[in-house]
């Protein structure tokens, strides 16, 4: 968790990533952010994100992109 | 029939005082039928390209769905046998066996929409290239009605059952309903199967509510296309037409004309497009949300053409820029690259991508192409620049000002307004030549001289113009301050509403700009 | 109490309907052309619903009969009760359904019909179509009389374009048709906008003013002299009902010499009123048995009578009615002399204001209605306010608009009108015809839908020069002679074009070096095989234009060039 809210503050030092709770609603995180996200992610966790799982709900607060991460993982 | 002519209007009264006059279970259906119908009035050949299109994703998106069901099965029963590398391995086999369904249904389908679109615009080039004196003869081609929109959205449905996100519909003919759903056949939007599904094939109760606001927004839609947009093409046409006469700040005038009539034109169909199915208590996804509005092109790409621009966005540019060797590829240029750009890298090659396909989808020409591209460039370049925006605000601290804001808008109007210039003028280095003369040769008397009243445009013309431009400002204004107009005409007391959609009704019905001495131009999206 | 609450917002929402629908029938009302000045021959054909007595005789047709025949004076004279049912560019078949619509209100004993219109053999112009058209109440007569005259669509040889014909729809709401005229609305539009005034007397259309005739320019060349099938099918019609309903039909061709009445013509109608046992009266040998001078009894150079003419034709016509048919003297009947009665004196009174306007300013100013009737001022007055809203944007453009035009002459305030009605007509510029058959004249090679401007330098001074205003209030035709070459052209928006081209004696060669007095074998060996012959002429077209070769005793006796538009 730790390491993907490090990922996710180095993208916009300026946001509380704990505490926001609608990222792609509140268009904090746009598309590009996005795809940077997941290749860092496939980096860091090896875990790829497939396309049908960018979906806003996945995306929208880090506790719910880490439970994506985890399940994926575990698949 | 195109939305602005009489056959239109009264094949649309028609349709929705029988769509509740028949029996609830029949309303489906005879959406159906209207919608053929529709189709085969225009040309009865289309419906065969239709017709193969729905025949060719519903049959694929039940062999992809049953391969997935199979999948689950096979998984729940042998749940304790398989251990983990097994039961990758089977996923990853029926994975291969479902994207095979799924490419062969992709090719086929936009092989039908190249085929019919772009044979010409190739064999063209291809003309030019080997033998360039002679003069080259188009092949006659169909150009099925509304192609690309719904090609576009079937292949949005069966992308979403392969992905395992939509249930496929058994129903063909409630399927051929979805692809063929008539108010938005000619120019969209596209939409969503999950979206548009519930209201699309639900039991619909006569509500004075619904049908009375649905009825205002098709009143506005016409408002805007047939008052405003149909008036202004004359002088754009006339502009655009004669560059030789119409150089320097006509080019101006004319890009600001072309963006206020584009802008009437597209929101107004999609309004009348909407405003239909509302009245049908059917709900269609919003495809504007003030466009003109944005402080920056990304943002306008957001809020324009909305359904088109999130279409491209989750099947091609999340699917290029997440796939293995891209990620490979986001890897290296991570490590070997400055550390910005480095990181970008991936992301700009999808971007640019999703922007020569959008550039080929508004039309066979390079013209489309280059503004295709020249929205990525644009876009790159002001990504590139925002570190050095950043340190320019925290100095000038000018971006805290009101009028800061209006900059930025005007800002982005002039560039998307200049941007388009390509899909005006239809000719990459004439464009080039006229944005040009805007810098070199710019008049300020043509605003004074009356020369633009020569332009196929009168005093009374420019007063309605001035008017119309008045009018939309406001109930943008409205919008973007969260009021909702149609709601609160309602409300008021006296039938108000009623009164204002007379009123509209016979405002359009004097001052549009339709009949004999006006050319019943097509929406300009239409073509796309 | 739910119900009486449902019964009273159902009322509400009636109200709104009703209400809105009169707002909206009243806009309608607004918009459409008023003819009530300049212009007034499309208010004509309306003002017959409001005749209180029937009439004896009924005629119809184009401006030959409601400008050359003053209906009171047949009164006045003989106590006939006449209406003349006619309009401007009034075609065969408007005429038959005019007819037919006249029926429906009484059985007159004589019906006249003037021939001239037969020349045309297909529908000829929007605006006219209006005027005729607009003004019929609405009956299957109508409905078939619009599907007669509505101009088709067509395609433009030149450019492949298609030009757009009339739609049906559009007389049923005329909104649709006449919407644009929202920023051409005039102080008569808003005063006109429910009750019109009477512009004719019974049907006859009164000018005083008096303008000699002069030399009419030598008559065109036709290709074929046969009146079209088309003409002669309502002709027919018109015969027939005729018949059938006991009336006698009388076919004249009225005393004026122009539009030019050819000898052929003349003979097929006195063919066709003896197989239909009709009579048939052509005026113009008869000009000085009538008592015309044509020097001062026309106002428009011999194309019309004035009303010492029309008077003089109705003295002379009216004595061969009673003479040739059982007519009644009405002048007795006290009904009638009473209605009539009225009827003279507004017919004086518009004599007078006639006269007066000569005197004053040495023209006819107003050649508006006559004012007989009081517009009900307070019932405009509402609409007025209703309409307000509406137009308060657009007022201040107009009025100054309005303002502007008033200060112009009436010759130019009737152009304006005319472009009014025709401006909108889906008639684009004409293309020169440079790859048909050219003629050189003068060392300048003339094509067909030329602008005749650009090649008047270069031809030089005409021998002989004509014009006149066309029938039709569309500018004016004119025609220039060149020698034995003869040049007609026609305008569009005010520029002139090349109609066509003749050759009338042996002083010049074609391009192609054919001459007149040349045998007809030197024709097919420098044109080749015709496109299409008859007994008098062969023709020939190539890309738009025709060159026709008349023909007597197998020598070539004259030559033209035309459009084939014009077959």
């Amino acid at each position: 968790m730790n390491e993907l809210l490090e990922i996710l503050s180095e993208l916009h030092p300026d946001v509380d990533f704990e505490a926001e709770e609608n990222l792609v609603g509140d268009k904090i995180l746009d598309s590009l952010d996005i795809v940077s996200l997941i290749s860092e992610i496939d980096d860091k966790f090896d875990v790829t994100i497939p396309p049908e799982e960018i979906i806003p709900e996945n995306f929208n607060s880090a506790k719910a992109l880490y439970a994506l991460i985890c399940r994926l993982d575990e698949e | 029939m195109l939305f602005n002519s009489l056959p239109f209007v009264c094949y649309l009264i028609l349709t929705l005082v029988l769509f509740y006059v028949i029996p609830k279970k029949a309303q489906w259906p005879f959406l159906l039928v209207a919608s053929y119908a529709f189709y085969a009035i225009a040309d009865w050949r289309y419906l065969v390209f239709i017709a193969t299109t729905t025949v060719s994703v519903y049959l694929v998106a039940r062999k992809v769905e049953k391969i997935n069901l199979e999948q689950k099965e096979y998984i729940k029963l042998h749940k304790s046998e398989l251990t983990k590398e097994e039961k990758q391995k089977y996923k990853n086999k029926m994975k291969a066996k479902r994207w095979k369904w799924l490419l062969l249904c992709l090719f086929f389908n936009l092989g039908i929409l190249a085929v019919t679109k772009y044979t010409n615009f190739v064999l063209h080039n291809v003309h030019n290239i080997i033998n360039d004196a002679a003069e080259f003869k188009p092949v006659d081609m169909i150009v099925p009605l509304g192609i690309s929109f719904y090609t576009f959205q079937s292949l949005g449905y069966i992308i979403d059952v392969y992905r395992g996100k939509q249930e496929a519909q058994k129903n063909i003919f409630k399927f051929a309903l979805f692809v063929s759903f008539f108010p938005q056949l000619a120019q969209g939007p596209i939409s969503r199967y999950g979206d548009l599904a519930p209201t699309l094939f639900a039991e619909h109760r006569f509500e004075r509510k619904t049908v009375t606001s649905g009825v205002m927004r098709i009143l506005w839609g016409y408002f805007k296309k047939v008052v405003i947009a149909d008036r202004l093409i004359t002088g754009v046409t006339t502009l655009i037409g004669n560059t030789d006469e119409y150089s320097g700040a006509f080019v101006f005038v004319a890009m600001l004309f072309y963006a206020f009539q584009l802008y009437c034109d597209f929101t107004g169909g999609i309004d009348i497009t909407i405003g239909i199915a509302e009245a049908m208590g059917i709900k269609v996804a919003e495809n504007f949300n003030l466009p003109y509005f944005s402080k920056n092109i990304k943002e306008y790409w957001n809020r324009w053409h909305i359904t088109m621009g999130t279409w491209f966005t989750d099947y091609i540019f999340y699917p290029i820029s997440v796939c293995g060797p891209m990620l490979k590829l986001s890897k290296w240029s991570r490590e070997h690259l400055p550390k910005g750009i480095g990181k970008r890298v991936t992301v700009y090659l999808a971007s640019f991508a999703v922007w020569l396909t959008t550039g080929i989808w508004h039309g066979a020409a390079w013209n489309f192409i280059v503004w295709g591209l020249m929205n990525f460039v644009v876009i790159m370049v002001s990504q590139e620049l925002e570190p050095l925006y950043a340190k320019f605000h925290k100095k000038v601290h000018i971006k805290e000002k009101a009028f800061y804001g209006v900059f930025e808008i005007v800002r982005t109007i002039l560039l998307m307004s200049a941007i388009r210039m390509f899909d005006c003028y239809r000719d990459v280095p004439m464009t080039f030549k006229m944005v040009g003369t805007m810098f070199t040769d710019f008049d300020f008397s043509v605003f004074t001289n009356g020369e633009l009243l020569n332009i196929g445009l009168t005093t009374a013309d420019y007063a309605i113009l001035l008017i119309g431009f008045a009018v939309v400002l406001a109930v943008s204004l409205f919008k973007l301050h969260g009021v909702d107009v149609r709601e609160r005409l309602y409300n008021k007391p006296f039938g108000c509403c009623y009164h204002i959609m007379a009123a509209l009704q016979i405002v359009i019905l004097v001052y549009g700009a339709y009949g004999v001495g006006y050319d019943p131009s097509q929406f300009i999206y239409t073509q796309f | 109490m739910k119900h009486r609450f449902k019964f009273k917002k159902l009322a509400f929402a009636a109200l709104i309907l009703v209400f809105w629908l009169f707002v909206l029938f009243s806009v309608q009302c607004l918009i459409v052309p008023k003819y009530q000045t300049g212009i007034v021959e499309g208010s004509m054909i309306e003002e017959y619903y409001d005749e209180e007595l029937d009439h004896e005789v009924i005629m119809v047709g184009d401006c030959e009969v409601y400008e050359n025949i003053s209906t009171i004076e047949l009164w006045k004279e003989y106590g006939i009760t006449s209406y003349i049912r006619g309009s401007a560019q009034q075609l065969t078949w408007h005429s038959y359904y005019l007819l037919e619509d006249t029926l429906r209100y009484e059985t007159p004993k004589v019906v006249v019909f003037n021939v001239l219109a037969l020349k045309y053999n297909e529908p000829q112009s929007e605006a006219y179509n209006r005027m005729t058209l607009d003004g019929m109440r609405w009956s299957s007569s109508k409905v078939n009389a619009i599907k007669a005259s509505m101009i088709k669509d067509s395609v433009d040889k030149e450019t492949g374009k298609v030009k757009e014909g009339e739609n049906f729809i559009d007389y049923v709401f005329p909104m649709f048709r006449y919407h644009s005229r929202w920023s051409e609305l005039s102080a008569d539009d808003f005063k006109h906008i429910y009750t019109k005034n009477k512009v004719t007397h019974n049907g006859y259309y009164m000018r005083v003013d008096s303008k000699a005739q002069e030399d009419f320019p030598p008559p065109e060349l036709l290709y074929d002299y046969k009146f079209g099938d088309n003409a002669m099918k309502y002709l027919q019609m018109m015969t027939d009902l005729c018949k059938e309903k006991g009336i006698e039909l009388v076919l004249i061709k009225a005393p004026t010499e122009e539009p030019y009445w050819y000898d052929q013509w003349d003979s097929q109608m006195v063919k066709f009123a003896e197989e239909n046992e009709l009579s048939y009266i052509n005026f113009i040998p008869l000009q000085d048995e009538i008592g015309l001078d044509m020097s001062v009894d026309t106002y428009d150079k011999g194309l019309h009578l004035n009303l010492s003419g029309a008077e003089k034709f109705a003295d002379y016509f009216g004595k061969w009615l009673v003479e040739n048919h059982d007519l009644t003297d009405y002048r007795e009947n006290p009904e009638y002399s009473e209605v009539w009665q009225e009827k003279v004196e507004d017919y004086e009174k518009a004599k007078e204001a006639q006269f007066k306007e000569i005197a004053e300013y040495g023209k006819i100013v107003s050649l508006g209605p006559i004012e007989t009737k009081e517009n009900s001022i307070v019932k405009n007055l509402i609409v007025l306010a209703v309409l307000a809203a509406l137009c308060l944007t657009l007022v201040a453009c107009n009025t100054s608009s309005t303002t502007e035009e008033s200060v112009n002459s009436t010759s130019s305030e009737a152009a304006q009108t005319s472009e009014t009605v025709s401006k909108n007509e889906p008639a684009g510029t004409p293309v020169a015809k440079n790859n048909g058959y050219v003629m050189a004249v003068n060392g300048v090679n003339v094509s067909i839908d030329a602008p005749m401007a650009s090649l008047l330098e270069g031809l030089g001074e005409p021998t002989k020069y004509y014009e006149s205003e066309s029938c039709a209030f569309q500018g004016l035709d004119k025609v220039y002679t060149y020698g034995s070459v003869i040049i007609r052209t026609y305008p569009i928006d005010g520029v002139d074009y090349v109609l066509n081209i003749e050759l009338k004696d042996d002083t010049v060669t074609t391009v192609e070096g054919l001459a007149i007095g040349d045998a007809k074998s030197k024709v097919t060996s420098l044109y080749g095989e015709p496109t299409d012959s008859n007994d008098s002429a062969v023709r020939y077209v190539k890309n738009g234009s025709v060159l026709t070769v008349f023909l007597t005793d197998g020598v070539v006796s004259a030559i033209s060039y035309s459009s084939e538009d014009s077959i």
